[in-house]
């Protein structure tokens, strides 16, 4: 089915079948499901004024781009009248400069009538504008083959289309009906006759259900987020096969997206110094970070709140900032740190010093954020992180002592000769590097971004507790595969390349660019996640309208805040600090400030306010407290053991 | 009718003060950030107005928070008046504060509008949502 | 006036003692308005963690955290204070103001 989103042109196989109708029809269906809609009338002719009939039907905006008095098509009515023809630029200037959501094009006659200098049609528009079209379509004798050629025409440029009756009669005939079965194209949706004679309440109230947003059984699986999937279709298998994808999707992007570069880092050093006996640190670290993303994900989908913004409601402005100020720079760190690992993995591939890098990647980080579509974004890095799966392939490869292994596993205590604050305070590290807020403030404001409802709540709940689990999963495999490689060397971890050697050991240069796509992956998805953290927090404590569902222009203060993060990062990476002990004070500073996020957290999951129905039960709180404790010890104890032990020296 | 908005009781700062106000569209406004009462002829108070804007955050926060939040407004412009949302454009109650378009309208943030002018909009592609 | 000009404001008891803090301002809906009905007092000004008036069913911990915070917590009618400036001058003693409902169970 076509995407309702941007601009939308409206056409039809022929004047008089109902374009305005429609038109108005959509309307009230885009704003029942929340979306701002706006409808250019591209050119009226004769004595209607179609813009006012919508509004007056679905009260919304409706406006026309110029009016020729003949009733005639648009490019003869102004050779007749003299009045100056239509420019396409100016009209597709006209489609893009809108706030709303959505925008609805009513062409004038069928597709392919000429509408202004030069002779452009309503189909050269579409295409300008690479939207999708809606075609009204009559019900009745005749209607197969108009069809049929206007969705051809279409076809032809590469235009996507959907089909809606726009009349269709209180006593169907036998064409009618006939006809309803043959149509061909993506029925979309079916107007009543004399649907224009309600009263506009009426009117505004039943559009929604005209319409059959659902995918046919023939399409291919495209819309996998789940979206108005709830109407059934003629094939339920096609529908629960598309909301098994959609599972999979997301519990694989959630596998993927666990890693970042203090992941790789932690593991890799510990791995090659403690074997992996500091794996009850990640254990914990991860049933930290389910549950507390387990929570916020409950409370963005039932009260579409996301982190930052329930923690000014529940602390106070003051406290708030205070959490607001210490959170941000942490963040910061991180993105700083994952600026210069995406550079650093840039070098190892290349050969040229990662501080080359840094500007572009910068660069490239930003036109990602602004342009790049949410959901893509996040399924696309997450499921290249997979590819970090290489160490444990890499790993089994290598046949290791898989006794010793399971031994160290085992361990709560550090080795024979290791000092125990250094052995805590790389488990704090690792604890760290699992338990990013940033993590859960993306996963949370993401959630509000893409209208999670609580019908989501099983979905995304599966989809924390599968994915961060089998991600610990990668963190685990890359210590592992260190710890057979690095660790019977007793190689001090200092740099990236480091780490990489075992995949470069069981593979060669196969090895080196699976595990370097995958760093790559890790690290720039771990970077868009800091840099519109960063945004997130500041725009949800000041009330600014933030998001990349909305363009830039309406979420002004939140896409300068992320710009300029992005900018002190690459600033801070060009001066030649070295990433890796950027990033290792991140994870420090990361523990520090755990609890000032979790707590409110914690808290607004047992509030009504906040959770509806799905708060807290006692498992939840008793598990929510243990982690609570854990944090707050690793907060109290980050710092002192730090210096203690000097960075883990 | 007693009740508001489906509440009997409202506690000023815990359920009102600090929550989003948000337009028809559920995009964010801004924050309360306090709250005008008015004393009615028969001598019981009643709140008026949500009052918005870094003004009136600014008196809430500690000595330190006070000075950071005007400095930084000031590098944008700011602080900017505090705008204000009447008792009667609200629409509904939740974990935010949802008004009315013309109210929304009324109290936009100056400086978003600043920002989005001079900075924001100038950069190519700033119209459109991602796609 | 402004509601934050009430909150943490100074109340004093009948005899003249400074005894607490505003901590919120109550409201009860009248005929689809709101109109203030009282104060709620207290030692301290933190947050309540909105436990107050609703007896959650938090975990029983900070539940009982927020209690033991908040048990010189009272509310006041409006009818009982007297605005001074910036300062609320009790006239009923404290000693006979209600517990808060909600924190005590």
């Amino acid at each position: 089915m076509i995407d309702l989103e941007g601009p939308v042109l409206v056409t039809g196989t022929d004047t008089g079948v109902g374009k305005t109708v429609v038109t108005a029809a959509l309307a009230s269906l885009l704003l029942s499901r929340g979306n701002s809609v706006e409808v250019i009338k591209i050119a009226q002719t004769g004595d209607e004024n179609d813009a006012a009939e919508i509004t007056r039907l679905c009260g919304v905006r409706a406006r026309a781009l110029t009016a020729y008095p003949d009733p005639l098509a648009p490019f003869s009515a102004a050779r007749r009248s003299g009045l100056p023809l239509l420019e396409l630029e100016d009209v597709v200037e006209a489609a893009s400069d809108v706030q709303s959501d959505v925008v609805l094009l009513e062409g004038a006659g069928g597709l392919l009538v000429q509408l202004g200098a030069g002779g452009w049609t309503a189909r050269d528009l579409a295409s300008e504008l690479g939207c999708p079209a809606v075609v009204v379509a009559r019900a009745g004798l005749g209607t197969l083959n108009h069809t049929a050629l206007t969705l051809e025409a279409l076809t032809r440029r590469v235009i996507e289309a959907a089909v809606v009756i726009g009349a269709w009669p209180a006593e169907p005939g036998l064409a009618e009906l006939e006809n309803l079965k043959d149509l061909p194209g993506p029925r979309l949706g079916r107007i009543p006759e004399g649907a224009a004679a309600l009263e506009p309440e009426e009117f505004r109230r039943r559009a929604p259900g005209w319409f059959d947003l659902s995918e046919s059984p023939d399409s291919v699986l495209d819309q996998v987020t789940g979206e108005a999937s709830l109407l059934i279709t003629s094939s339920g298998t096609a529908l629960r096969m598309k909301k098994l994808m959609a599972l999979t999707l997301g519990v694989f992007s959630a596998i993927g997206g666990f890693v970042d570069l203090g992941d790789i880092v932690a593991s890799g050093v510990v791995g090659a110094r403690y074997g992996l006996g500091l794996t009850w640190a990640v254990v914990l670290g991860v049933i930290g970070i389910c549950v507390f993303a387990e929570m916020s994900g409950r409370i963005a989908a039932v009260s579409g709140t996301p982190v930052y913004g329930l923690i000014r409601d529940k602390l106070g402005p003051g406290a708030a900032l205070v959490n607001l100020i210490a959170s941000f720079a942490v963040t910061l760190l991180s993105l700083t740190a994952q600026i210069g690992g995406i550079a650093l993995v840039i070098s190892l591939a290349s050969h040229i010093p990662h501080i080359v890098w840094v500007i572009p990647v910068g660069i490239g980080l930003w036109l990602v954020i602004w342009r790049v579509k949410f959901d893509n974004m996040e399924r696309a890095f997450g499921l290249s992180g997979l590819t970090i799966a290489v160490f444990a392939v890499a790993l089994w490869w290598l046949d290791p002592d898989w006794g010793a292994l399971g031994q160290q596993v085992a361990s709560v205590a550090p080795p024979a000769g290791e000092p125990l604050p250094t052995y805590l305070f790389y488990a704090i590290v690792l604890f760290a590097a699992a338990m990013t807020p940033y993590a859960v403030f993306f996963f949370s404001s993401g959630g509000v971004e893409e209208g999670w409802k609580p019908s989501d709540l099983r979905t995304q709940r599966l989809n924390v507790m599968l994915g961060f689990p089998l991600g610990g999963l990668l963190s685990v495999g890359i210590a592992a595969a260190a710890a057979t490689v690095l660790l019977p060397k007793g190689v001090d971890v200092k740099t990236l390349d480091q780490v990489v050697q075992p995949a470069i050991l069981a593979f060669g240069a196969a090895g080196l660019a699976v595990a370097l796509f995958g760093f790559f992956a890790a690290t720039v998805g771990a970077a868009l996640e800091c840099g519109l953290s960063c945004g997130y927090a500041m725009a949800q404590y000041f009330g600014w309208p933030w998001g990349k569902r909305v363009a830039p222009k309406r979420g002004a203060r939140f896409h300068l805040t992320v710009g300029l993060c992005l900018l002190v990062g690459v600033l801070v990476v060009q001066t030649g600090v070295d990433p890796i002990q950027v990033t290792e004070y991140s994870l420090v500073f990361t523990a520090v400030a755990l609890p000032l996020t979790y707590l409110p957290v914690l808290v607004a999951a047992n509030d009504p306010d906040y959770a509806g129905e799905h708060v807290n039960g006692r498992l939840s709180n008793g598990l929510g407290i243990a982690v609570l404790a854990v944090i707050v010890i690793a907060a109290a104890a980050a710092i002192p053991l730090m210096i203690l032990t000097r960075m883990g020296a | 009718m007693n009740t508001w908005h489906g509440r009997e009781s409202v506690d000023l700062l815990t359920d009102l003060i600090d929550r989003e106000l948000v337009d028809p569209d559920g995009l964010p406004v801004g924050r309360v950030d306090d709250i005008e009462l008015r004393r009615r002829p028969d001598g019981l108070w009643e709140p008026v107005a949500f009052l918005t804007g870094t003004a009136a955050l600014e008196r809430r926060l500690p000595r330190w928070g006070r000075k950071l939040i005007n400095r930084s407004a000031k590098l944008t412009g700011g602080p900017d008046d505090t705008r204000r949302i009447p008792f009667e454009a609200v629409t509904d109650v939740n974990t935010s504060v949802s008004i009315t378009r013309q109210a929304a309208e009324a109290a936009a943030s100056p400086a978003e509008e600043r920002i989005k002018r001079k900075v924001i909009g100038r950069i190519p592609g700033a119209g459109h949502a991602s796609q | 006036m402004r509601v934050n000009e009430l909150i943490g404001a100074p109340v004093y008891n009948v005899d003249g003692s400074p005894r607490s803090y505003v901590i919120d301002v109550r409201t009860r809906a009248e005929h689809g308005t709101l109109v203030v009905d009282g104060l709620v007092i207290g030692r301290h000004h933190w947050r309540m963690f909105g436990y107050e008036h609703r007896g959650e069913h938090g975990p029983i911990l900070l539940r009982w955290a927020v209690g033991a915070l908040h048990r010189h917590t009272r509310y006041v009618s409006w009818d009982d204070i007297v605005l001074e400036g910036d300062i609320v001058q009790l006239r009923r003693d404290w000693e006979d103001l209600p517990r808060l409902p909600g924190l005590n169970s």
